[in-house]
């Protein structure tokens, strides 16, 4: 049902009902004037009819009672000079039946007329219909003037006329108002397509630009054109959008605000860090000469100061990930060596520790030092939550039909597994999100608490995925999946 | 011990610096603004200039570039920010190296060394070797093209010394960045890339067309083949 | 479903029915309508000229001409001799008249018919009982006599039988 009703579009509404009220005006036009024509045609016709039958019937000589022979030639007579056609006349007086026909007494008059005429001393007429022929039946009844007044005689002389040639007169006309609505009717579908575009445009421009919108382009207006209900709607459409524009403009201004707060307080704490970062090594020298007291503190604001600098670096390069400022430096390099290089600039290097399964050959385009941070990330994190061995494995893998749907696309996916208990299934959904403690009880980690957040921005930064599970064999997996655009990247 | 010259506005950073780097046997001269430490060049003959980029008056760019005019002092730039557009147009400038700020003075220390460090000369070759139109003299430490010394920084003069040794051996950035600025195998290599340019401006005949170092995509760089 | 059929429907509609007014009509039948007079075709002349009212098939009163030379009187006298003509019309139609379906429900007359006129009215004495007369019959009388006393036929007619008066009546 509402199928039906979706198909039957408002243009079709439109153009429709543009049609029937060009029909029916059409026809109540042609109606109307078919009906005044042929009144005018009919009463020509009868009027004409009835004065010249009483002409005639007046310059008849009678005596009374009636002849029958002299009144018979006489109806001839009349009946030669019949207007404004040919007619057939017939004469009633007593039982006395003539006629100017081959019957003398007409089947086409009915008793109404006769009894009119004998009762009533006035001309009449009266359109009969007999076998599908129309006839126009006229009665004169006479008088004689006695003095002043004048008495019927008795003798009433009728005319019988067929209105064949009024019928098609008539007949005609319908024909010829029948032949005309049709075309009307298809030139009416021309300003009804018209009509309908110029209401349907409107209606189009704002159903784009409601999509729009939809789509996040505030600033949309439609343009409003004319005072009518569409123009009010684009007026409400545009004021709508107006408000919409402005509270979400202020809303992201916040947003934007709060985030600029951020990056400032990490920026403004760099500076003082840096003179006190560049003094931690002097307090640990001479923390050993100082009384044990002054040297735990000293050696706990030393400890603090560089816990404190890596937290403001990663607040720092969080913040360039939200304002979106961070930029990929992708170079061309091997993954494998890549990985090796991380474990050993941060001494990764006891099989006891880290374990590693670094086939070579692998380059991918890659931003080398945003992947360190990743895989640094992953791996101390598996050493400091999980337990060692830690092992980190490399690959490639060709997905047949990937999600952006790019047919035989290779991607490049490192794994880091650790040989700890695993992460419980409650926290594996949160464990990529800002300060989040799988262990309640911890209240503050070795790390900044924001490591797998900046791991999971740089992945996404070079259009991969990182996914956390946990293994067979009960640790934590972390999987790093990356495209391997090298390739095509460098012919 | 090599003489440290330190540009930084702020009191406590330059005297947190300059604590530590004096404690590493350093001797330092710290001025608060650029003008100062140009000033400050001529007198204390320093054989590196540490400098911070944003400097009130006289910027850190503006400073490298007229020390770069005047001649091949190595220097170093302090920023706060790694990512930002201002090392670029620092490196640009003709600064060797950078370093983030807030730094361990271990870190500082080991980046002044590194710049300072000079290329390991291989052993058994000509003090003088001529490539195409340059003479590069390994001993004395100058380039010339076509008998006209070039004014070459210390990161661009070690660049090509290192490059030419190997003449058509290809080397990627992060060898590169391992080697000549000995930074971490995932140091900036745009560290590199600006310092190419720079060279290449000097010494190419056609910079956009290199004939001595020459871009292998995908790779990195190689000297020649000429 | 229902919105879009109404819709047709009434397109439909409106134009069956603007095809049946623009067909469905040619030349109608009418009632009778008068238009305009009668003919008038002669004159009484109430100059030797008796009009005698006799009765049609459909009991209408329906005049016919005698002149007084039908009666061996000489033409042209006025006003015409009502005995005379009250006389004839009880003598009832002639033949050409009764051949025209004409007829009289007078009664045969024995006796003389006495007539006294005054302007404007007549009295006619009859050797008979008038009050058994039908209708049509006291219209012969009344009309014939009215148009015997002058041309117009307007005079009161009073008629005076054996058995009294009828009240004065007009043709």
């Amino acid at each position: 049902m509402s199928r039906r009703k979706a198909r039957i579009g408002l243009r079709t509404r439109l153009v429709l009902a543009f049609l029937l009220v060009a029909a029916i005006s059409a026809a109540t036009t042609a109606t109307l004037a078919y009906r005044a024509a042929r009144t005018a045609i009919l009463k020509q016709a009868q009027d004409t009819a009835v004065s010249s039958l009483r002409d005639r019937v007046q310059r008849l000589g009678t005596s009374l009672p009636v002849e029958t022979q002299s009144l018979r030639e006489q109806l001839l007579a009349i009946a030669r000079q019949g207007k404004p056609r040919t007619w057939v006349v017939f004469a009633e007086y007593g039982s006395v039946r003539v006629s100017s026909g081959t019957s003398p007494v007409s089947t086409v008059i009915t008793p109404a007329l006769r009894e009119a005429a004998l009762a009533n001393p006035h001309g009449a007429f009266q359109r009969v219909d007999k076998g599908g022929t129309p006839y126009l039946t006229v009665a004169m009844p006479t008088v004689f003037r006695a003095g002043k007044t004048a008495r019927p005689t008795g003798l009433v002389v009728y005319a019988v006329m067929p209105l064949n040639e009024e019928e098609i007169q008539v007949r005609a006309m319908v024909t010829a108002a029948r032949d005309g609505a049709f075309p009307g009717l298809a030139a009416a579908l021309v300003p009804a397509l018209l009509a309908a575009r110029s209401v349907l445009r409107p209606v189009r421009d704002l159903r784009k630009a409601a999509r729009n919108m939809g789509s996040g382009r505030l600033d949309t207006r439609i343009p409003v054109k004319g005072s009518d209900e569409l123009a009010d709607l684009a007026r409400t459409f545009n004021e709508s959008a107006v408000e919409l524009e402005r509270t979400v403009g202020e809303l992201r201004a916040a947003e934007a605000r709060a985030r600029r707060f951020a990056s400032d307080v990490s920026h403004e704490l760099r500076t003082p860090l840096a003179g006190m970062l560049a003094v931690t090594e002097v307090l640990d020298e001479d923390a050993a000469r100082l009384a044990p007291d002054t040297a735990a503190a000293v050696r706990l604001i030393s400890a603090e100061t560089g816990k404190l600098a890596v937290l403001v670096e990663d607040l720092m390069e969080i913040s360039r990930f939200d304002a979106r400022a961070a930029e990929l430096n992708a170079d061309e390099v091997d993954v494998a060596q890549a990985i090796r290089k991380t474990l050993t600039s941060r001494h990764w290097t006891d099989p006891a520790q880290v374990v590693t399964d670094l086939p070579e050959g692998i380059r991918a385009r890659l931003d080398p030092r945003r992947f360190d941070v990743v895989v640094a990330n992953l791996v101390g994190n598996a050493l400091r939550h999980g337990s060692a061995p830690v092992t980190v494995r490399l690959r490639t893998e060709t997905c047949g039909n990937g999600p952006t749907g790019d047919h035989g696309a290779v991607r490049v996916v490192t794994e880091v597994e650790d040989s700890g208990p695993g992460i419980p299934a409650d926290a594996l959904p949160h464990i990529f999100e800002r300060f989040y403690k799988a262990d309640a009880a911890r209240t503050r980690s070795a790390g900044s608490g924001l490591g797998l957040a900046i791991t999971l921005e740089n992945v996404r930064l070079h259009g991969g995925t990182v996914r956390a599970a946990n293994g067979p064999a009960g640790g934590a997996v972390f999987t790093v999946t990356i495209p391997l655009t090298g390739e095509e990247a460098t012919e | 011990m090599p003489r440290v010259l330190l540009i930084e506005d702020d009191p406590s950073v330059r005297e947190g610096i300059g604590l530590g780097l004096r404690r590493r046997g350093h001797e330092v001269r710290t001025t608060p603004t650029g003008e100062a430490g140009l000033a400050a060049i001529g007198e204390f003959r320093p054989d590196l200039l540490l400098l911070d980029l944003m400097l009130p008056g006289m910027n850190g760019v503006q400073v490298c570039r007229q020390v770069r005019e005047a001649g091949q002092l190595p220097i170093i730039m302090l920023t706060a920010r790694g990512d930002d557009f201002d090392v670029v147009i620092g490196l640009e400038a003709g600064a060797d190296d950078y370093i983030v700020k807030p730094a361990r003075t271990e870190v500082i220390e080991a980046r002044i060394r590194a710049v300072l460090r000079r290329i390991e000369e291989p052993a058994g070759r000509a003090a003088v070797e001529f490539q195409g139109d340059l003479a590069i003299d390994r001993a004395g430490l100058n380039v010339a093209k076509a008998g006209e010394r070039m004014a070459l920084a210390p990161s661009e003069l070690k660049l090509l010394l290192y490059l030419s040794a190997a003449p058509e051996q290809v080397f990627s950035r992060q060898q590169l960045l391992e080697q000549v600025w000995e930074h971490s195998y995932h140091g900036d290599a745009r560290l590199v890339d600006a310092c190419v340019r720079r060279l290449r401006n000097k010494i190419e005949d056609q910079p956009g067309s290199p004939r001595y170092i020459q871009t292998v995509r995908g790779f990195g760089y190689r000297f020649g083949p000429l | 479903m229902k919105y879009p059929c109404t819709a047709v429907g009434r397109a439909v509609a409106a134009c069956a029915t603007a095809a049946t007014l623009l067909t469905g009509c040619g030349v109608q039948k009418t009632g009778v309508i008068e238009v305009g007079g009668p003919a008038t075709v002669m004159a009484a002349d109430p100059k030797g000229q008796y009009l005698l009212f006799f009765l049609s098939t459909e009991e209408r009163l329906t005049p016919v001409v005698r002149f007084q030379e039908d009666y061996g009187l000489p033409g042209h006298t006025e006003p015409v001799d009502a005995p005379t003509d009250i006389t004839a019309l009880f003598a009832g139609p002639l033949a050409d008249e009764r051949a025209a379906g004409l007829r009289t429900e007078l009664p045969k007359l024995n006796g003389p018919v006495g007539v006294s006129t005054s302007p404007g009215k007549v009295q006619i004495v009859l050797p008979l009982a008038v009050r058994p007369l039908g209708k049509p019959a006291v219209r012969q009388l009344v009309c014939t006599a009215a148009f015997a006393q002058d041309g117009d036929g307007t005079a009161e007619v009073t008629l005076q039988g054996e058995d009294g008066a009828l009240p004065p009546a007009r043709c």
